[in-house]
C-alpha cells in the first residue's frame, strides 16, 4: 500500500526538505513505491496539492500567503506532520519577533510599501504552525535528526502512534559524567574558544550549553562531535518555554559564579541566545513593541 | 474585574511570608493590589511564572527571599534565585518591558515593615507604569 | 497575452513568473518570495553566534553561508586559522558543493535528464537514480566529517576548528571522495549524453545575451571555491581584478520594486550591468585544472562549445564536471593535510571592526559584509546572493526565449504555450536558483 505525501513550504530554508530526501530509509521506500511523492515544489512538477495521506509543512508562518497555502491544504491530508523546529516552534527566523515589521521593510523597500507591488504582506510577528491550526505530530530539529526521521517513517508505514522522547538532550550526552556539584565560572563562547576541551561537558568549562533544556532525540549530535548544544530541539514536551528553562537551570548549576555581572558578560544576548529557535513559540513571543497594546486602566487604582 | 493595577508577590515560606503575615497581624497597612503566593523556597521560583504571569494581566511581579548569605533555610536556594533573577531581568529588557516589572528583595521575617514598604512601593510604580495587553498567536494574521 | 508560471517547480524556494507580450515589447518579472529577513535578525547578534544563524538562511547551501561568515569574522577580529584547519575548511567546501551539484542532477533536473523508457514510471528505483544518490551521500559523508552535520554544520570557529578529524576519518574522506570518482568516471558518458540531449532538446538556437561573468579565482590550481581575488570578464572580453575587501567599488544593488530579491549588478568604469555568477562563470574563469579527469573534460567542453559559451543551459554540464573536478581535489586536499602538523586553534578575543568574507557557493559568488561593535555585537550585515546575481539575467534570458518562438509565427496567439513554458522553466532550472537564499537582503549599496 503506497502512503501518498505531499509537502508543503512556508519561510523555510529547504533544510527539513533536504533531510527527509536524503535519507537512505526514504530513497529505498521511494524506490519500491512505499511513498509516493505527490507534491513538493522541491522535487515534483505538481502546481497544486490534491489529496494526499500525510503532509509534511515545513517552515513558520511570516506573510499572509503562508496563511492562505495552510488554509488550502489543512484539509486535503489525513495526517498533518509540523516538520523541523521552524513549523514546530518558530526556528531562526522567529528573531525577527524583536523588530517591528515596518522597521523590517522600510529596510528593504525604502518607502514602497509591499501591498502596492503585489508582495505578501508580512503578518505582524512570525508565528509556529501550531498555534494556529492543530498537527497530528510534530518532528523538530533544525534540521530534524535522522534517528528522529527514522522513528516517523516507522510510524508512517506500521501505522503506529509516533512520539517524542520525554528527556534532555543531557540524559543523552556522552559528555555527561553525572556530576552535579555547582560551578563557579561561566564566560562567553567565544572567549571560551581559546581553550575549550571538546571531550569534557560544556557546561563544567563554563560555555553555554542548552542541553538541558533541550529535547533528546538527536543523540547529543553536536556535543559529540565537538559543539555545545544550541537547542534547536526545542523544549521538552512538557514544557512551553525554552527561555524560562535555561533560565532555571543556570541558576540552579551556576549560583556560586561571583560577581553577579558575569552571568550578563557570558550571555550578551539573551533572547538571542536562550530562545534562538523557540522565541515565537514562547510564553512572551515576541519584543513589547511588536505585539502588545497598552491600553487605558479601568476600575480602581490606588 | 478586580483592583487594578494587579501585582503578583512570590514569598518564601521561613522569611519573605512569614514577614507578609506578620504585617497583616500588626496591621501594618499595604495595599490589597498584591496578591501573596507562598513556596518552601525562592529557590524554587520558576521564571516561566514570571512570563505568564505578565501574559495574564499582572502589571508587576516580585520574587522575595531570605537574605543571603546565612538565611535561607535550605543553604542555598536564594542564590539560585538571584541568578534567575538577574537573566529574566536581562531578558525582559531585551524585549522591551520597564525595569519595574519585576523585582528581587530579600525579606526577612522579622522585617514586615519591609514587606510593607516595598509592596507599598511597588504598587505606586505599577500605576506609573502603562497597562498592557499581549496579542495572541491568531492575532498576529489580524490585518 | 499573459502567461504565468506559479510556482516554478523543481527548484530551491517560491518564485513565480510572469510574462507579459504587448505590441511593443515583452515585460518578464521574476517574484521571489519566502521572505525571512536574515540582515535584520542578525544585528544585535553575539558573532560567535553568527555563522550558525546564517547557517539557516539555506539548507541546499549553509556551509557556503557558514564559511563565508567565519571568514568575515576572523578578519574583524584579525586573525588567521592554522592551515591545516584552512585546508579542512576548504574540503568542507567542495563537499557542501558536491552535495548541492548533486541534489541537482540528482532530484532538480533528474526528471528532464533520466532516460526512463521502462514500463515502470517510478524514475527513483532506476539505477541512474540509484547511483546518483549513492555518490551523493559520500558528498554527505565528507561533510559531516569535516563540518559535524551536512545540513547546518557547526565543526568550524573563529580561530579553527573544534574537533579535527582522526586519521581515520580523513582515511575515510579519502576513500570515499575515490568511490565516488570511479562511479563518476563509469556514470559520466551516459549522464553527459542525456544532459545534452536535454540541452539540445531547449536550446532552439536562441541566442541568449552574452553578459559579463564573474568568479573568484586562484592563479594556482584550476577553480577557485575557497581562497582567491574576485575575476570579472567583461561582455567585451576585457578583464577586472579586485580583493574581496573592495567589492563595495564594484557590486552595486538595487531593490526591485516586485520582489523581495534584490538585483545586483557589477560596476565596470562607472557603468552598471548585470552578470552572471556559478559553475559554467567558474568553468570559464578558471586556471589550468591539474586533475587527471577534470582536466580532459573541461578541454572536451571548451572545445565543443567554443561557440556558444554563454548558453545558460551549459550551467547543466558545468555542474557535472566541477562535482568531479571539487572530488579530485579533495583527494589532494587530504594528502595536503595529512603532511601539516599543527592542529590547533589561534586565539581570539573580542573587537571592534568590520570584515568582507568571499567563497563561491554551489550557485555563484556570495559575500558577507559584517561590522561589529567592541562588546562583539553585530551591529551590520550585508549579504550579497548569488541567485539575486542571476535573477535579473534570468528574466533578459527569458524574453530572449518569448521573442524566439513571437519571431516564428507571425500572430502572437499562434504562440504553443506549453512550448515556452517548457524552454522557461528548462532555463530556470539549469541556473539551479535557490530563492531562500536570494531573499533576505536589506541593504542598498548606492553608487
Amino acid at each position: 500500500m503506497t502512503i501518498s505525501i505531499g509537502i508543503i513550504s512556508l519561510a523555510y530554508c529547504a533544510g527539513c526538505e533536504l533531510a527527509l530526501i536524503s535519507m537512505k530509509r526514504f530513497n529505498e521506500l521511494l524506490a519500491r513505491g512505499a511513498i509516493d511523492i505527490k507534491y513538493s515544489t522541491l522535487i515534483t512538477d505538481k502546481e497544486e496539492l490534491e489529496k494526499v495521506d500525510v503532509l509534511f509543512i515545513t517552515g513558520s508562518i511570516r506573510t499572509f500567503e503562508d496563511v492562505e497555502t495552510i488554509k488550502k491544504a489543512y484539509s486535503k491530508a489525513s495526517k498533518i506532520i509540523a516538520f523541523g523546529t521552524c513549523s514546530c516552534y518558530g526556528g531562526i527566523p522567529g528573531l525577527a519577533n524583536l523588530s517591528k515589521r515596518e522597521d523590517i521593510i522600510k529596510s528593504i523597500f525604502n518607502d514602497i510599501t509591499p501591498t502596492i507591488s503585489g508582495l505578501p504582506e508580512l503578518t505582524r510577528f512570525v508565528i509556529p504552525l501550531q498555534t494556529v491550526v492543530k498537527v497530528d505530530y510534530s518532528v523538530p530539529g533544525c534540521p530534524p535528526p535522522e534517528p528522529l526521521i527514522e522513528m516517523l517513517l516507522d510510524s508512517l508505514i506500521s501505522g503506529k502512534e509516533f512520539t517524542l522522547p520525554q528527556k534532555s538532550v543531557c540524559e543523552e550526552c556522552p559528555l555527561n559524567d553525572g556530576d552535579k556539584k555547582p560551578l563557579k565560572e561561566l564566560r562567553r563562547r567565544l572567549i571560551a574558544l581559546n581553550d575549550i576541551d571538546v571531550d569534557k561537558c560544556f557546561m563544567k568549562q563554563g560555555v553555554l550549553c542548552m542541553g538541558p533544556a533541550t529535547l533528546a532525540g538527536c543523540r547529543a549530535l553536536c556535543p559529540s562531535r565537538g559543539a555545545p548544544c544550541i537547542g534547536c530541539m526545542g523544549p521538552l514536551p512538557s514544557s512551553r518555554d525554552q527561555a524560562a528553562d535555561i533560565i532555571d537551570a543556570l541558576g540552579g548549576i551556576f549560583y556560586t559564579v561571583e560577581p553577579l555581572e558575569k552571568i550578563l558578560e557570558a550571555i550578551p544576548d539573551p533572547v538571542g541566545l536562550l530562545s534562538m529557535f523557540t522565541l515565537p513559540y514562547s510564553t512572551i513571543p515576541y519584543h513589547k513593541e511588536v505585539g502588545v497594546k497598552e491600553v487605558k486602566r479601568d476600575g480602581d487604582g490606588d | 474585574m478586580g483592583l487594578e493595577p494587579r501585582v503578583l508577590a512570590f514569598t518564601c515560606t521561613y522569611c519573605a511570608y512569614a514577614a507578609a503575615e506578620a504585617a497583616g497581624v500588626s496591621k501594618l497597612q499595604y495595599p490589597p493590589h498584591i496578591y501573596v503566593i507562598r513556596l518552601p523556597c525562592s529557590g524554587m521560583f520558576k521564571s516561566y511564572y514570571v512570563f505568564k504571569a505578565l501574559r495574564e494581566g499582572f502589571d508587576s511581579i516580585l520574587w522575595s527571599g531570605c537574605h543571603p548569605p546565612y538565611d535561607c533555610h535550605f543553604i542555598n536556594g536564594n542564590y539560585k534565585a538571584r541568578v534567575k533573577a538577574e537573566l529574566l531581568k536581562a531578558y525582559l529588557k531585551q524585549l522591551g518591558f520597564e525595569d519595574q516589572r519585576f523585582r528581587l528583595e530579600w525579606i526577612s521575617a522579622g522585617e514586615p515593615d519591609k514587606f510593607a514598604r516595598i509592596a507599598k512601593e511597588i504598587v505606586e510604580e505599577a500605576i506609573k507604569t502603562p497597562k498592557i495587553i499581549f496579542l495572541e498567536h491568531h492575532e498576529a494574521v489580524n490585518k | 497575452m499573459e502567461m504565468e508560471i506559479k510556482p516554478v517547480t523543481r527548484i530551491e524556494g517560491h518564485l513565480d513568473i510572469y510574462v507579459k507580450i504587448g505590441d511593443e515589447d515583452i515585460d518578464v518579472q521574476i517574484k521571489a518570495g519566502g521572505f525571512r529577513g536574515f540582515e535584520k535578525i542578525l544585528i544585535g547578534r553575539p558573532i560567535e553566534e553568527t555563522p550558525l544563524i546564517v547557517s539557516r538562511i539555506c539548507g541546499v547551501c549553509p556551509i557556503a553561508h557558514y564559511l563565508a561568515s567565519i571568514k568575515a569574522i576572523e578578519t574583524i577580529l584579525g586573525i588567521k586559522p592554522p592551515e591545516a584547519s584552512n585546508t579542512l575548511r576548504e574540503i568542507l567546501e567542495l563537499g557542501g558543493v558536491i552535495q548541492s551539484h548533486l541534489l541537482h542532477l540528482g532530484f532538480l533536473l533528474f526528471p528532464d535528464i533520466v532516460n526512463n523508457d521502462k514500463e515502470t514510471s517510478n524514475i527513483y528505483n532506476t539505477s541512474l537514480f540509484k547511483t546518483l544518490i549513492k555518490i551523493r551521500s559520500k558528498a554527505i559523508r565528507i561533510v559531516e566529517i569535516s563540518g559535524g552535520r551536512h545540513i547546518h554544520p557547526f565543526n568550524i570557529v573563529p580561530g579553527g576548528v573544534l574537533r579535527f578529524p582522526s586519521r581515520d576519518e580523513l582515511d575515510a574522506i579519502e576513500i570515499e571522495a575515490k568511490e565516488a570518482l570511479k562511479y563518476l568516471s563509469e556514470l559520466y558518458s551516459k549522464l553527459s549524453e542525456n544532459i545534452k540531449r536535454f540541452i539540445e532538446n531547449n536550446s532552439n538556437s536562441i541566442v541568449y545575451e552574452k553578459t559579463a561573468v564573474a568568479a573568484l579565482s586562484s592563479s594556482t590550481n584550476g577553480i577557485a571555491f575557497y581562497d582567491g581575488i574576485i575575476r570579472v570578464l567583461d561582455n567585451n572580453d576585457s578583464e577586472l581584478f579586485f580583493h574581496p575587501d573592495d567589492y563595495i567599488k564594484f557590486i552595486a544593488e538595487e531593490p526591485i520594486r516586485y520582489s523581495y530579491s534584490k538585483k545586483p549588478y557589477i560596476v565596470i568604469n562607472g557603468v552598471k550591468k548585470p552578470f552572471r555568477v556559478g559553475p559554467l562563470p567558474r568553468l570559464l574563469l578558471s586556471s589550468d585544472i591539474p586533475y587527471d579527469i577534470s582536466k580532459d573534460l573541461y578541454r572536451d567542453f571548451k572545445s565543443v562549445n567554443r561557440e556558444c559559451s554563454l548558453n545558460p543551459l551549459l550551467y547543466n554540464l558545468a555542474r557535472l564536471i566541477e562535482t568531479i573536478y571539487c572530488f579530485e581535489k579533495i583527494v589532494d586536499l587530504v594528502d595536503k593535510i595529512r603532511r601539516i602538523s599543527s592542529i590547533s586553534r589561534t586565539k581570539v578575543g573580542l573587537r571592534e571592526g568590520e570584515g568582507v568574507g568571499i567563497v563561491e557557493a554551489p550557485r555563484g559568488l556570495l559575500i558577507h559584509h559584517l561590522k561589529c561593535n567592541r562588546n562583539g555585537i553585530i551591529t551590520y550585515a550585508n549579504l550579497i546572493i548569488p541567485t539575486a546575481i542571476n535573477i535579473p539575467v534570468m528574466e533578459y534570458d527569458i524574453k530572449k526565449i518569448v521573442r524566439c518562438f513571437i519571431d516564428k509565427h507571425y500572430a502572437k496567439e499562434d504562440i504553443e504555450y506549453n512550448e515556452v513554458k517548457k524552454r522557461i522553466l528548462s532555463l530556470v532550472r539549469s541556473y539551479d536558483p535557490c530563492v531562500s537564499c536570494a531573499t533576505h537582503n536589506i541593504h542598498v549599496i548606492k553608487h
